[in-house]
C-alpha cells in the first residue's frame, strides 16, 4: 500500500548539510503495521512528516498503491489527503485550544465533503463512541480533558474522514504509562475492526513488540535493520538493533544490562561518521566498517540487516 | 447529644449572566462616557467649549477658592470652560483611536500573518518593508506628510497607522510563526484543509488575544501621539479641540494655572487605564482555557 524507495531527506544549514534520512526504503502492505523505531534525531519523524506530504524527500519516491505522490494528479492528492491521517505526540499542541471538540473532529471531514449539520454530528458521535468518548464531548473544548482523553480525541479526529492509512508519531510517549496501554489497545482495535494500515513511528520497543507487523530500525537516517517483528527481536543481527534490545529494562532484579549496549551518543546527521554510521559505537567494528557503507544483507525471508559482520561470515 | 451546625441560608442573590460576571465596571463607565461625549456632540456640553469670556479667564476648579460651580474644572487663559473642552476633545481622541487602531491593526495583522506564515520571499518583502518603516522618525514623517496634506485629523490618522503597522506586523509575524508550527496545523495541512481555512480558524482566533492587547495599549499611546503632533502644530489645529492641543496650549501656564494642564492629562490617564483595564478583561474572556475560572 505505501511504498518508500530510497528516500532521501537533506536540509541545508548555514553549517553544512544535515542528512536527516539517508536512501530509506521499505513497503507496508494494507491492514499492516510499520513501526520505525530508532533513538531521536535518527530521522524517524522526518520520514513520517515526508508520507504526510508536511515535508518534500530531497530524493528516492513516496509510493501509495504504486503512485509517487510528489507527482500526484491534484484528485489523487486530494483523495491522499483524506485517506492517509495522522496521529501526533502530543496531544496539548496537536488540539487548536480555541475550537471545541466537535468543530476539531469535523475539520479533516469537511476538508472534503460537505455533510449535512446532522449528518456531520452523527459522524462525530459516531467516532467519539469508537474511541470511548460520550457524545456530549463534541460541545467541550480541549482543555477540559486528560492527556490521555486529548490523544483519543485526536484520534477520533484522524478516523473521522475514514482513512487507509494513519501514520502514529509516538502515539503514546507523552502519555502516563498508565494509560499507555489503553490507547495502545484502542488503536489496536480500530484497526481490526476497520482494516486500517499503520506507520508508528516510536522509540519503546516494548511497545513496538506488541502492537507492530514488522519493523524498521532507522540509525542516522538509514536502516540498520528490518523486518518482521518477530525474527528481528528473537534473532537481531545488526549490532545496534542488539544493542537496543540489550537496553530494554525487564522487571527483573537479577537482570543486568549486558555490554552490548552502545556506548556514547548517536552522532552528528551533520557531520556523520564515515562509512558505516554506527562504527564508533559497535563493539564489533573492524577495518571495513569506517571504510564503506554496509549494503543491506538478507539474513532470513524479508529479514535485512546492514552490517559488515555479515558479509564476512557469507563470504 | 446531637451537634448541630448552622448552615447559613444561601442568599438569594440575582446572578448576572456568567458573561459579565467580573467585568470591569469602572473602566466601562469611563470609556462609555468618553463614547457618548464623542457622538452627543455639543448639545449635551455644560457650556460652550470655545465661548472665550476673559473677564473669567483662569478660574481654578470649584473646590479651590475663588472657584466656582459654574465652571466645575475651572477655565482656561481665555475664560474657556474647561470641563466642556476635555468632553468635546473625547470626541477626536476616539475618532484618532478609533481610526488609527482598526487600520493600523488590520494592516499589521494581514501583514503579520502573511509573512509569518508563508516565509520566503513574502516574509523578506514585508520584513524588509517593516524595517524601512522602523528607520524613518515618525515625526519627520509626520512633517512630510503634513506638508504634502494639510495638517489635520486626517494626516493624523495616517501618520500613526503608518508608525504602527510595523509594530503590530512584527509581533504578529513572530506568533504566527510559532503558531504554525503547532501539531493542529500541521495535522490541518495533512489533512487536506486550505490555506485560507488554517489562517482564519487557527491562526486568527490564536493571534486574537495578542491583538486585543496590542490595541489596548494603543489607545494610550495613540492619544499622547496626537497630542504631540498636535503641540508640534502639524495635528489637529484651532478651532478643534484636542487633549493634546489642551496640553500644549496650558504649557506655559504650568507654574501658574495648574489646573489647564492637570484635568486633560487626567481625562488621558483615565481613558487609556481603562482601555488596558478592559482589554485585559475581553482577553480573558475570549480564551476559553480561562474563561471559566
Amino acid at each position: 500500500m505505501l511504498e518508500a524507495d530510497a528516500i532521501t531527506k537533506h536540509y541545508r544549514t548555514s553549517r553544512g548539510t544535515v542528512r536527516a534520512v539517508e536512501g530509506v526504503s521499505f513497503s507496508l502492505p494494507k491492514r499492516g503495521t510499520l513501526a520505525l523505531v530508532g533513538e531521536s534525531g535518527c530521522g524517524k519523524t522526518t520520514i513520517a512528516k515526508m508520507v504526510l506530504l508536511l515535508e518534500r524527500p530531497s530524493g528516492g519516491a513516496i509510493r501509495f498503491e504504486g503512485q509517487d505522490i510528489a507527482t500526484m494528479p491534484r484528485l489523487a492528492l486530494k483523495a491522499y489527503r483524506r485517506r492517509v491521517q495522522a496521529v501526533f505526540q502530543d496531544p496539548y499542541a496537536s488540539l487548536n485550544p480555541r475550537l471545541r471538540v466537535g468543530r476539531i473532529i469535523a475539520e479533516p471531514i469537511l476538508a472534503h465533503e460537505r455533510p449535512g449539520r446532522a449528518a456531520l454530528d452523527k459522524r462525530i458521535a459516531e467516532v467519539l463512541d469508537i474511541v470511548g468518548l460520550p457524545a456530549a464531548a463534541a460541545r467541550l473544548y480541549p482543555h477540559e480533558f486528560s492527556g490521555g482523553q486529548r490523544q483519543r480525541i485526536a484520534i477520533a479526529r484522524a478516523l473521522a474522514p475514514r482513512p487507509e492509512l494513519m501514520v502514529l508519531d509516538e502515539p503514546v510517549s507523552a502519555l502516563d504509562v498508565s494509560i499507555r496501554a489503553q490507547v495502545l489497545n484502542l488503536l489496536q482495535d480500530i484497526q481490526d475492526e476497520y482494516g486500517l494500515t499503520y506507520l508508528i513511528i516510536a522509540h519503546d520497543l516494548a511497545l513496538v513488540q506488541h502492537f507492530s507487523s514488522s519493523v524498521a530500525v532507522i540509525y542516522l537516517g538509514r536502516v540498520a535493520e528490518a523486518g518482521p517483528t518477530g525474527p528481528v527481536f528473537a534473532d537481531p543481527r545488526h549490532p545496534y538493533t542488539q544493542a537496543l534490545l540489550a537496553a530494554v529494562p525487564l522487571p527483573d532484579p537479577d537482570h543486568v544490562l549486558s555490554e552490548a549496549a552502545a556506548a556514547g551518543e548517536i552522532a552528528s546527521a551533520l557531520h556523520p561518521p564515515s562509512g558505516c554510521a554506527f562504527h564508533p559505537r559497535c563493539p564489533h567494528a573492524f577495518a571495513a566498517c569506517p571504510a564503506s557503507v554496509p549494503p543491506p544483507h538478507a539474513v532470513a525471508d524479508g529479514h535485512i540487516a546492514a552490517c559488515h559482520l555479515l558479509q564476512e561470515t557469507h563470504a | 447529644m446531637a451537634l448541630s451546625i448552622p448552615v447559613s441560608e444561601p442568599i438569594a442573590r440575582r446572578r448576572l449572566p456568567a458573561w459579565l460576571r467580573g467585568a470591569p465596571w469602572l473602566a466601562f463607565l469611563v470609556l462609555t462616557i468618553v463614547l457618548v461625549c464623542a457622538v452627543g456632540g455639543e448639545d449635551i456640553l455644560p457650556d460652550d467649549p470655545n465661548g472665550l469670556n476673559l473677564a473669567d479667564a483662569f478660574r481654578p476648579p470649584f473646590w479651590a477658592a475663588k472657584g466656582s460651580a459654574a465652571h466645575l474644572l475651572g477655565t482656561d487663559n481665555m475664560g474657556r470652560d474647561i470641563l466642556s473642552r476635555i468632553l468635546a476633545g473625547s470626541q477626536i481622541s476616539a475618532i484618532v483611536c478609533a481610526y488609527a487602531i482598526l487600520f493600523s491593526g488590520c494592516i499589521g495583522a494581514l501583514a503579520g500573518m502573511a509573512a509569518g506564515y508563508f516565509g520566503g520571499i513574502v516574509d523578506a518583502v514585508l520584513m524588509r518593508l517593516i524595517e524601512i518603516q522602523q528607520s524613518i522618525p515618525s515625526i519627520a514623517l509626520a512633517l512630510i506628510l503634513a506638508a504634502a496634506m494639510e495638517p489635520g485629523l486626517t494626516t493624523v490618522i495616517v501618520v500613526i497607522v503608518l508608525t504602527y503597522w510595523a509594530w503590530y506586523a512584527r509581533i504578529i509575524r513572530g506568533e504566527v510563526m510559532t503558531l504554525k508550527g503547532r501539531d493542529y496545523v500541521n495535522f490541518a495541512r495533512v489533512a487536506g484543509v486550505g490555506t485560507p481555512t488554517i489562517l482564519v480558524r487557527h491562526l486568527l482566533p490564536n493571534i486574537f488575544n495578542t491583538l486585543i492587547i496590542l490595541a489596548t495599549l494603543q489607545v494610550g499611546q495613540v492619544i499622547l501621539f496626537e497630542a504631540s503632533l498636535s503641540f508640534l502644530g502639524l495635528g489637529i489645529q484651532q478651532p478643534d479641540i484636542s487633549w493634546g492641543l489642551m496640553l500644549a496650549d496650558a504649557r506655559q501656564y504650568i507654574t501658574s494655572a495648574w489646573w489647564l494642564i492637570t484635568m486633560p492629562g487626567i481625562a488621558i490617564m483615565l481613558t487609556c487605564r481603562s482601555a488596558n483595564i478592559l482589554g485585559d478583561w475581553l482577553r480573558d474572556r475570549l480564551d476559553p482555557r480561562l474563561r471559566q475560572l
